[in-house]
C-alpha cells in the first residue's frame, strides 16, 4: 500500500526532498558565510588599525626625540609606544598565525590567519621591515636608553614607515577584496538556490498538473469503458457489498433479466425473495453469506449454489429460469464485493425440454387415425396382435443368456427378420406410423450388422428402439380400442358387451370342440371401472382359464347327470368392485373339481417325480405344481389345452397384475380362481 | 497435519485412506477414521486433526450436527463435507456451520486431492 | 409422458462401467438388455443399490449384482473383509456414482434421493413407474450384475 502511495506521489515528495535540500544547504551556506562575512570585518578593521599603529609608533618617536630637545619628561610617550608597538606586534602575528588579539573596544577578539597568497606575502613583507624595527625598539621599551638608540630607531622609522604603512594598507585592501567575494558569492550562491526552488517548484506544478490531467483522463475513459461494457454485455452483471446492496453501477439488461425495476444501492435480498421460492431463497442468503465470510474456499463451495439453475417468477406471472454466478471480488486480500452474473436460460432449458419431449413423444397423426378408421377393424387387431407378439419375441432373445458375438449376430439378425416382416404387413394395411418406425429400426440394424462387430451397447440401442416400438403400439391400440368403443352409445357398454362377448363365445366355441354343454353367466359390469389395459390383461387371463374350465372342470353331460348334476355346465365370470380401488375377478365352475390324487398321478407319469416324491407332495404343494410351466393334465395336445402351456401363464398374469390368486376346489363339486387386485 | 476420515461407509474410509498416499500430499496423515458422529467426536479430541473429511448422512450424529459440535471444539479445523446428497441445503447448513469445502460424491482421487490441497492453503 | 432416451440410459450404464475401470483399472461392459415385462423378469441378484428421482424425473435406478461379483471388487479395492455390510456398502457406493452422474447430467431440476440399499428382493423394487423397465446387463470379469432404469419423464 505504501509503496504503492510512493508510486503515486512521487514526484511531489521528490520535489519537496529536493526543495528542503536546497534551502537547507543555502541556509548552511548562508550562516558559514556570514560567520566568514564578521570574521572578514574584524580583519579590516584590525588591519586598518596597524596603518594607524604604524604611524602612531613614528608619531611617538618623533615625539620623543622632541621631548628630549626640550627636556620634558618622556614617560608618556614611552608608555604609548610601549601600547602601540604591543598591539601591532600581536596584531600581526595575528594576521601571520590567527590568534587572539585586544579588539578595536579594548576587548579579546580572534583575528584568523590571512587567507589569501598576496595577504600572506604583505604579511611576510611587513615582518621583514618589523623585524628590525621591532629590534630597534625593544632598548626603548627599557628604561635608561641612549640618544643614539632612539636616533637609529627614528631613523629606521622614518625611511620605513611609509613602506610598512603602504604594506598596511595593501593588506586592508586584500582582505576588504576577499570579504567583497565573499558577500558577493553568497548573493550568487542565494539567489542560485531561489531560483532552483522556483524551477522545482515550477517542474513539480507541471508535473502534477500533467499527471492529474491524465489521471482524469483515465478515469473518463474506464468509466466509459465500463459504462460500454455494461452496456453491452447480454449478462446481467452488479456487484454486491457486504450489505448484499447492489453497486452504483450494473449492467443494462439486468432489468430486463430479473423482469424487475432496479435501483443502485439498491438491496438485493428482497428481489431474490419476490422471486425464489422460500426454501431457494434461505439457501441462496446462506450461500452469499458464506461467500462473503472469510472460512469457507470459494473454489470448493460453488457446486453448491443454489441459484446456478433455478426457475423463477416473473413480474407478469410467467416462470422463467434464470442462472446467478458469485465471484469474491477481493480488495487487499479482503472479500470487498461479490461479482454477480446472472443469465436467463429460459430458451435453453425449454429448448431441452422440448427437445426430450419430441423424442419421445408418439405422434399420432390425423391422417394415421383416418387410416386406421378406414382399417376393417378384425385386421387392425390381428395386425396389432402380431406386433406385439413380434415385439415380445425381441425382447424374449434380447434377454438371452448368450453373449457371444456370433449369439449376438444371430440375434441381430432374427430382429431384423420380425421387424421387416412388420414393415411389410404395415405397409400393407397403409398404417404409415408402424411402417415408417420399423424402417427405421431396420435401418439401424442393418448398420450395426455392417460394423462387423455387434457390441453390447448396441443392445441398449435395440431395447430404446423396442421400447419406442412398444409405445407406438400402446398408442394405436389405445386408438382402435376407442374407435371399437365408439360404434355407438356408450363406449362403456360397447366395452362390456365386447368383454362378454368374447367369453360367451369363446366358452360356446370350446365347449363345442369338446362336445360338453355350457352356459355362461357373466357379471361383469365393474370391469369398466378399470383402465382398458387392465380390463385386457383380465381378458387374455380369463380366455386361460375359461379353457381349463371347460376342458377339466366340466363334466361330459352324460357324466354330469350320473353325479345327478344338470347335464349343461355352469361357469361363472364375476368381476366387482370390493374396496377402494380393489377388485376380486373370478371365474368359477361347477365341474368335476381339482383332484390332488390325479395331479399326483400325472406328475409320476409324466416323469417328473417319482412315485415316493409325488406321494410325499402336501395338498398345497401338489396345487402349486398346477402352475409350473410345463404341467398339463389333458391328454393330448390341441389348440385349447395340452401344449404345456396353462397356468404358468395365468401365475405369471397375476404376477403382473400385482394380484392375489385364491383357489377353492370341492372334488365333484366346483373350482374357483379368485384373482384379488388393487389398481 | 492430520487427517480424520468421518464417514459411515467402510469403503469410502478405505477409499479416502488410500487416496492419502498420493505424492502431492506428503504432509497429511490420517490420525483416525470414525463412521458416526458420536466416534468422530471422540477421535477428535484424542488427536486433534488440522482436517476432517465429513459425512452428512450418518447414523448416530448426523454430518451437521458433527460439524458444529467439531467447530466448536476447535474453530481452526478445516472440515471437508463430502456427500453425495442432492439436497444443497443441507450442505449449505453444514458450510454455515463451520465446515469450509464441500466435495460430491463420488470423487475422483483428483478431485480429492485438489480439494484436500486448497483446504490446506 | 416423454420417454427417457438413450443418451440418457447411457449415462447410468456407463457411469457404473467407469466406476469399476476407475477402481479396478478392469472396465465392466455391456452384455446386453431388454425390456422387462413385469417384475419377475427384474434381473435382482444378491445385493442391490438404489436411488429413487423426484421432480422432472420420476422413477428409480437401481444396481443389483452377485456376491461374488462384489468379493471380486471388494478385493480389488484391498478391503478384506467381505461382510454383508461390506457388499450394501460396496452397492450404495455404486448407487452413489449413479446419482453423482444423474445429477450431473439432468442437472438441478432433478431430486436424487440417498441411496437405499438391500439384500435380496424388496418391495421398493415393485414400484415400478414404466410398464416395461429398462434392463442393462453388465459383465464385469465373468460376473454378473445389472443396471435397472425404471424412469419417466414428466
Amino acid at each position: 500500500m505504501s509503496w504503492e502511495l510512493f508510486r503515486k506521489y512521487r514526484w511531489i515528495i521528490i520535489s519537496v526532498l529536493i526543495f528542503l535540500a536546497t534551502d537547507l544547504s543555502v541556509l548552511g551556506y548562508n550562516i558559514y558565510s556570514s560567520f566568514k562575512i564578521a570574521e572578514s570585518a574584524v580583519s579590516i578593521n584590525l588591519s586598518g588599525r596597524q596603518r594607524m599603529l604604524s604611524q602612531r609608533t613614528t608619531k611617538v618617536l618623533l615625539s620623543l626625540q622632541d621631548d628630549a630637545r626640550v627636556g620634558v619628561s618622556q614617560e608618556a610617550d614611552l608608555k604609548e609606544l610601549a601600547l602601540v608597538v604591543n598591539l601591532f606586534d600581536t596584531t600581526l602575528k595575528g594576521f601571520r598565525d590567527g590568534d587572539t588579539v585586544t579588539g578595536g573596544d579594548g576587548k579579546p577578539v580572534f583575528l584568523v590567519q590571512v587567507e589569501t597568497d598576496e595577504a600572506r606575502r604583505i604579511v611576510s613583507d611587513a615582518y621583514e621591515i618589523w623585524n628590525p624595527y621591532l629590534t630597534k625598539l625593544q632598548p626603548l621599551l627599557k628604561p635608561g636608553f641612549s640618544d643614539t638608540e632612539l636616533t637609529d630607531v627614528t631613523t629606521y622609522a622614518r625611511s620605513n614607515n611609509l613602506k610598512l604603512l603602504g604594506l598596511m594598507n595593501d593588506l586592508t585592501t586584500d582582505l576588504e577584496k576577499t570579504a567583497n567575494q565573499r558577500a558577493l558569492r553568497l548573493r550568487a550562491v542565494q539567489i542560485g538556490g531561489l531560483v532552483f526552488v522556483l524551477f522545482n517548484v515550477l517542474v513539480t506544478v507541471f508535473i502534477s498538473i500533467r499527471d492529474l490531467m491524465r489521471g482524469d483522463r483515465a478515469l473518463v475513459k474506464a468509466r466509459k469503458e465500463t459504462e460500454e461494457i455494461l452496456g453491452t454485455v447480454k449478462e446481467g452483471l452488479f456487484l454486491l457489498d457486504r450489505e448484499h446492496r447492489l453497486g452504483s453501477q450494473y449492467s443494462q439488461l439486468l432489468p430486463e433479466i430479473l423482469q424487475r425495476e432496479v435501483a443502485p444501492e439498491m438491496p438485493f435480498l428482497p428481489i431474490l425473495e419476490e422471486m425464489v421460492s422460500k426454501e431457494v431463497y434461505d439457501s441462496a442468503k446462506d450461500y452469499i453469506e458464506l461467500l462473503f465470510g472469510e472460512r469457507v474456499k470459494e473454489s470448493l463451495v460453488t457446486a453448491l449454489n443454489p441459484l446456478s439453475q433455478v426457475e423463477v417468477r416473473g413480474k407478469e406471472g410467467a416462470s422463467h429460469y434464470l442462472s446467478f454466478h458469485f465471484n469474491r471480488v477481493l480488495e487487499e486480500g479482503k472479500i470487498a464485493h461479490l461479482l454477480v452474473t446472472v443469465q436467463d436460460v429460459t430458451d435453453l432449458v425449454q429448448l431441452t425440454e422440448q427437445l426430450e419431449a419430441a423424442k419421445g413423444q408418439s405422434r399420432v397423426e390425423v391422417e394415421v387415425l383416418l387410416k386406421l378408421l378406414s382399417t376393417d377393424a378384425g385386421v387392425l387387431r390381428q395386425f396389432l396382435d402380431n406386433v406385439g407378439n413380434g415385439l415380445a419375441q425381441i425382447n424374449e432373445r434380447l434377454r438371452s443368456e448368450d453373449d457371444s458375438e456370433l449369439a449376438r449376430l444371430h440375434l441381430l439378425n432374427h430382429i431384423m427378420r420380425i421387424v421387416h416382416g412388420i414393415k411389410g404387413e404395415a405397409a400393407a394395411l397403409g398404417i404409415e406410423i408402424f411402417e415408417d418406425y420399423a424402417h427405421g429400426f431396420e435401418k439401424e440394424l442393418v448398420e450395426m450388422r455392417s460394423k462387423g462387430e455387434v457390441r453390447g451397447e448396441d443392445m441398449v440401442r435395440i431395447t430404446v428402439l423396442l421400447d419406442g416400438f412398444y409405445e407406438r403400439l400402446a398408442s394405436i391400440t389405445n386408438i382402435a380400442e376407442k374407435m371399437a368403443g365408439s360404434g355407438g352409445g356408450d363406449a362403456d357398454e360397447k366395452y362390456l358387451q365386447t368383454f362378454t362377448e368374447s367369453v360367451q363365445n369363446l366358452v360356446a366355441r370350446i365347449a363345442g370342440d369338446a362336445q360338453k354343454e355350457v352356459s355362461v353367466v357373466c357379471d361383469l359390469a365393474d370391469i369398466v371401472h378399470l383402465p382398458r389395459r387392465v380390463a385386457n390383461e383380465l381378458n387374455s387371463l380369463c380366455i386361460q382359464l375359461l379353457r381349463n374350465a371347460v376342458k377339466h372342470g366340466i363334466e361330459m353331460p352324460e357324466e354330469r347327470e350320473t353325479l345327478g348334476k344338470p347335464a349343461v355346465g355352469e361357469i361363472r365370470v364375476e368381476c366387482r368392485e370390493v374396496g377402494r380401488d380393489e377388485y376380486e375377478f373370478i371365474v368359477r365352475d361347477d365341474g368335476r373339481g381339482i383332484s390332488v390324487k390325479g395331479i399326483r398321478e400325472v406328475l409320476v407319469q409324466k416323469g417328473l417325480l417319482s412315485k415316493e416324491e409325488a406321494e410325499a407332495l402336501s395338498v398345497d404343494a401338489v396345487m402349486l405344481k398346477l402352475f409350473e410351466p410345463g404341467f398339463s393334465t389333458a391328454k393330448e395336445a390341441d389348440r385349447d389345452a395340452g401344449h404345456g402351456v396353462g397356468l404358468d401363464v395365468v401365475a405369471e398374469k397375476i404376477m403382473q397384475l400385482r394380484g392375489q390368486l385364491t383357489l377353492n376346489s370341492k372334488v365333484q363339486t366346483f373350482t374357483e380362481f379368485k384373482i384379488r387386485f388393487t389398481y | 497435519m492430520k487427517l480424520l476420515i468421518v464417514d459411515d461407509s467402510s469403503i469410502i474410509r478405505s477409499r479416502i485412506a488410500r487416496i492419502m498416499s498420493d505424492p502431492r500430499l506428503p504432509s497429511l496423515m490420517i490420525v483416525g477414521m470414525a463412521k458416526n458422529g458420536a466416534e468422530a467426536m471422540e477421535l477428535f479430541s484424542q488427536t486433534q486433526p488440522d482436517l476432517v473429511t465429513m459425512d452428512l448422512t450418518m447414523p448416530e450424529m448426523d454430518g451437521v450436527e458433527c460439524t458444529e459440535s467439531l467447530s466448536k471444539l476447535n474453530g481452526d479445523v478445516g472440515i471437508l463435507v463430502v456427500s453425495a446428497l442432492s439436497d444443497k441445503a443441507t450442505a449449505i447448513k453444514a458450510l454455515k456451520k463451520g465446515a469450509k469445502g464441500f466435495l460430491y460424491k463420488p470423487f475422483t482421487d483428483e478431485q480429492l486431492v485438489n480439494a484436500l490441497l486448497e483446504m490446506m492453503s | 409422458m416423454a420417454d427417457i432416451t438413450e443418451q440418457e440410459i447411457r449415462v447410468f450404464v456407463d457411469a457404473v462401467n467407469r466406476y469399476f475401470e476407475q477402481i479396478t483399472g478392469e472396465k465392466a461392459r455391456i452384455r446386453g438388455s431388454f425390456l422387462a415385462e413385469g417384475e419377475t423378469q427384474l434381473p435382482i441378484y444378491d445385493f442391490t443399490g438404489l436411488i429413487s428421482l423426484s421432480g422432472q424425473y420420476r422413477g428409480c435406478i437401481y444396481f443389483s449384482a452377485t456376491r461374488i461379483l462384489l468379493m471380486r471388487l471388494l478385493l480389488a479395492m484391498q478391503e478384506p473383509r467381505q461382510t454383508d455390510a461390506h457388499m450394501l456398502d460396496a452397492v450404495g457406493e455404486i448407487a452413489n456414482t449413479l446419482a453423482g452422474n444423474a445429477r450431473e447430467y439432468f442437472g438441478e431440476t432433478m431430486d436424487i434421493s440417498v441411496p437405499t440399499t438391500f439384500h435380496g428382493f424388496s418391495d421398493l423394487l415393485k414400484s415400478a413407474v414404466r410398464k416395461r423397465p429398462y434392463v442393462i446387463m453388465i459383465k464385469w470379469k465373468q460376473y454378473e450384475a445389472a443396471v435397472i432404469v425404471d424412469v419417466v419423464r414428466k
